[in-house]
């Protein structure tokens, strides 16, 4: 207080020291970094290097161990996520709280709402109050919707209103980007910047590396509980937070793509067909390639994934696996055909959580490897531990459960199931979603090995990056049509985005015939 | 069919309606005594203790929980009743109220402190209420004032006090639930309890308000029972337990909680009053009444749940 630094203002919030422990397990090691007023803060590291203890500690979701937290020059340590409202921040998690059978108005204003005299809800005005706000937001959603009727996105926007409306002085977004399209994740930047006008801090936690650059003021690494990289804009580019994080390069991270696949064998053919959903949309996959959709948030990627695993099956058209006709009308026929999909939604689709990883790996290899109908507990274990070590699934045993894993690992089990029985066709719904950027290396190499084995792969993503480093050729989807297609030599971000926003007037004559399936 | 907010749409009391009407219709035209004064009375003299208990249940049912003692919970109140009401006068209702209330916290401390599942816990503290509602009172007895019985029961009419009580609850829980932060708290929780606990809601404390009702409307139907018999009966209650939950059920409440308002429950337990009074005045087996409720339950099960399944597609 004696006397003011080089810096001019004053911070906001001053974090010294912080440490927090989980048992004998040191979460956060002694982290110390300040954030301004108005300033736009990024936050990035792997999942489980610190990342959401320290936005948990922020936003009083629990209590730290050590170190000295300063807001406005006082002590910081909210007991209860009110308290750290009434201080002045607010949080808006990746997993959002939404309750279903509430609207989103009564979801956004939920223990805010307009009262009357009476103190009864003043139902109608706040969900005046509430289409006001999102439509000054920037959010096109209909307050009277419900909260089961939302899309992740709709999801994560709500959760980000909800936190607004407390007019934080810190604003915590963690991961708000994960779920959006490029265009929806453009409405929540500017958001940001719109928020840094007022005066308003934010801290977001990213896994994007583009928007970090873009729009971070500064941007704080941590890697294993400790800062290892702190950097004001422009003075990081993206091959510097990577190896912040994980202490690799870039190009290391995918895996390299042979150079041509004109000459392999078509393996699987979709001809004409679609459903409620979906526009009829016929395309093909060679040998070992791996084929990118591409688009906007809820175009028919959900619908194409599902359809080509059964869950919601194509009503009109063929498809064809090795020129032989499949009929993939449920989950359990696209199985039996050889159908492998990775559900983005691994939580409710793919795991059973409470189940240990033995029996979460085994599901698939039960058919095989059992024995009158019982599969032998010694065959399942040798699997599994020769998965779990194949994968690097990082957890104490082959007993702990699936839902104490991270993302990244739950993932990994996913992946691991199908090593059991090499697909015919590997279906990848957002199969990073949500995943350290080294689990997702892993998983992109794992994607390579399977293709360098002769599977096709169709990988349906929001992820750019993951698109351009992973495919052969990307198409995009458009209102449940095929906008576009690119072929490899072709890629970049503007391309793909110009396809997915739907086909333009002169789009036809930019699809590329080879790429496209004509 | 059930689009928008299930705490509002009416539409979800139209199944009970529909079956009030049926009902109504069909007994006035085969019994010439459905329509009398005496029996419509009777009828709103019925609804009273169903009435109550099947509030309590939907408040539970609305949070995602369920009370499986509140027929326990009645046979007590009647207890307690018929042995202190001619001696304490009015203390003893408050006793009683008193004592449903602790019961149905009880439930809550088992469901919170030990995270027993609600379903288990209520039904062990079903029977434990059983158990001591037997000690203190083996066999159907005591004596209750009469002079309750008189403000309540004597003018047999069906515009009386009893319907009045039912309405005015209903009246009164149909705002609380619908408009108020306690209200919207108890939805919430039985929406998602996880979301809702990350929104500010102490699941703690809804636990403790709706099982705290469950017991005060539990113990109330008991009373007015008690009233209405001019005693006590240990077992009086057991069958209120199933019509409770069938009420809120068929009233459009979802076992899963989160949806339902208390309009349809209302029409529903007068429905489930209805199925009984025209049993009776067709002179039909009782047995036959057991199996047709039975029945009424499974088809309100089904129905709400393809309502359900349509509004997730």
């Amino acid at each position: 207080m004696t006397e003011c630094s080089a810096s001019h203002a004053k911070p906001l919030l001053a974090v010294t020291g912080v440490a927090k422990a989980f048992g004998r397990n040191p979460v956060l090691k002694g982290v110390s970094f300040s954030l301004l007023p108005g300033e736009v803060l990024a936050l990035v590291g792997e999942n489980g290097a610190g990342k959401s203890t320290l936005m948990n500690i922020l936003s009083g979701g629990m209590p730290y161990d050590a170190g000295t937290i300063l807001l406005d020059g006082n002590e910081y340590r909210p007991a209860t996520p009110s308290e750290a409202i009434r201080r002045g921040v607010a949080i808006a998690h990746q997993e959002t709280a939404i309750m279903p059978d509430l609207t989103v108005a009564e979801n956004i204003f939920f223990g805010r709402e307009p009262r009357n005299a009476l103190r009864l809800i003043r139902q109608k005005q706040m969900h005046l109050d509430c289409r006001r706000l999102l439509a000054d937001l920037g959010f096109a959603i209909d307050p009277y919707r419900m909260g089961n009727d939302l899309s992740a996105a709709e999801r994560q926007m709500v959760e980000i209103t909800r936190a607004i409306l407390h007019e934080p002085r810190i604003l915590v977004l963690d991961e708000p980007t994960a779920s959006l399209s490029s265009q929806a994740a453009q409405t929540v930047l500017d958001l940001m910047a719109r928020l840094k006008a007022r005066g308003t801090s934010t801290i977001f936690i990213s896994h994007r590396m583009s928007e970090i650059i873009d729009a971070a003021d500064r941007a704080v690494v941590l890697k294993d509980g400790e800062l290892t990289l702190e950097a004001r804009r422009g003075e990081f580019d993206r091959d510097d937070l990577i190896q912040a994080m994980v202490g690799r390069k870039l190009s290391n991270i995918f895996p390299g793509r042979p150079v041509s696949l004109a000459s392999r064998p078509m393996v699987f053919k979709v001809r004409d067909a679609g459903n409620s959903a979906l526009a009829p949309i016929s395309f093909y996959l060679r040998r070992g390639e791996v084929l990118g959709i591409a688009g906007l948030e809820g175009q028919g990627q959900k619908a194409l994934a599902r359809a080509l695993c059964g869950a919601s099956p194509f009503t009109t058209g063929t498809v064809a696996l090795h020129g032989k006709p499949a009929k993939l009308n449920s989950p359990a026929a696209a199985i039996a055909a050889g159908i492998a999909s990775i559900p983005d939604d691994r939580k409710h689709d793919g795991l059973a959580l409470n189940l240990p990883i033995r029996m979460n790996m085994s599901l698939f290899a039960i058919s095989e490897k059992s024995r009158f109908g019982l599969l032998p507990l010694n065959a399942e274990k040798q699997f599994g531990e020769f998965a779990r070590q194949r994968f690097a699934i990082r957890s104490t045993d082959l007993e702990q459960p699936v839902g104490q894993l991270s993302g990244g690992n739950q993932q990994k089990v996913v992946f691991a199931r199908w090593l059991a029985r090499v697909p015919e066709v590997l279906v990848l719904y957002e199969p990073t979603k949500g995943v350290d950027i080294e689990s997702k290396s892993e998983i992109y190499h794992l994607i390579g090995e399977l293709t360098a084995q002769g599977v096709p792969v169709i990988l349906i993503s929001s992820d750019l990056l993951e698109l351009i480093g992973m495919s052969d050729r990307i198409l995009t989807l458009y209102e449940g049509r095929i906008s576009g297609a690119i072929a490899r030599r072709d890629f970049s971000e503007e391309a793909i985005m110009a396809h997915a926003a739907g086909p333009a007037t002169k789009a036809p004559a930019t699809i590329d015939r080879e790429a496209a399936c004509v | 069919m059930f689009d928008g907010s299930l705490r509002f749409n009416l539409l979800l009391a139209l199944p009970a309606l529909i079956l009030v009407i049926l009902l109504t219709v069909v007994t006035a035209t085969l019994s010439p005594s459905f329509l009398t004064e005496a029996n419509l009375a009777n009828i709103a003299t019925r609804l009273l203790p169903l009435g109550m208990v099947a509030l309590g249940q939907a408040i539970v049912l609305f949070a995602g929980r369920i009370d499986l003692s509140v027929g326990s919970i009645m046979s007590l109140s009647t207890a307690i009743m018929a042995l202190t009401s001619t001696s304490l006068g009015w203390l003893s209702i408050t006793l009683t109220l008193a004592i449903g209330i602790a019961c149905g916290l009880f439930t809550a401390t088992g469901v919170i402190m030990l995270r027993i599942n609600p379903l288990v816990m209520s039904l062990a503290t079903a029977a434990i209420v059983k158990g001591v509602t037997l000690l203190i009172l083996p066999s159907p007895g005591g004596e209750v004032d009469y002079a309750l019985y008189e403000l309540l029961f004597e003018r047999e009419q069906l515009f009386g006090l009893p319907l009045l009580l039912s309405l005015m609850a209903y009246a009164v829980f149909a705002v609380v639930m619908g408009w108020s932060r306690f209200g919207r708290s108890v939805y919430a929780f039985g929406s998602d309890p996880r979301a809702a606990f990350a929104n500010g809601v102490s699941g703690v404390k809804v636990d403790l308000a709706i099982y705290a009702l469950s017991g005060l409307f539990s113990s109330l139907a008991g009373i007015f029972l008690s009233i209405r018999i001019l005693s006590g009966d240990p077992l009086i209650g057991e069958a209120y337990t199933l019509d409770a939950v069938s009420a809120a059920i068929l009233g459009g409440v979802a076992l899963q909680g989160g949806r339902g308002n208390v309009i349809g429950v209302f029409l529903a337990a007068l429905s489930l009053v209805l199925v009984n009074n025209t049993f009776n005045l067709l002179e039909l087996d009782t047995n036959l009444q057991a199996i047709a409720k039975g029945l009424i339950f499974v088809c309100a099960l089904v129905f709400f749940m393809r309502g359900k399944a349509g509004g997730e597609a």
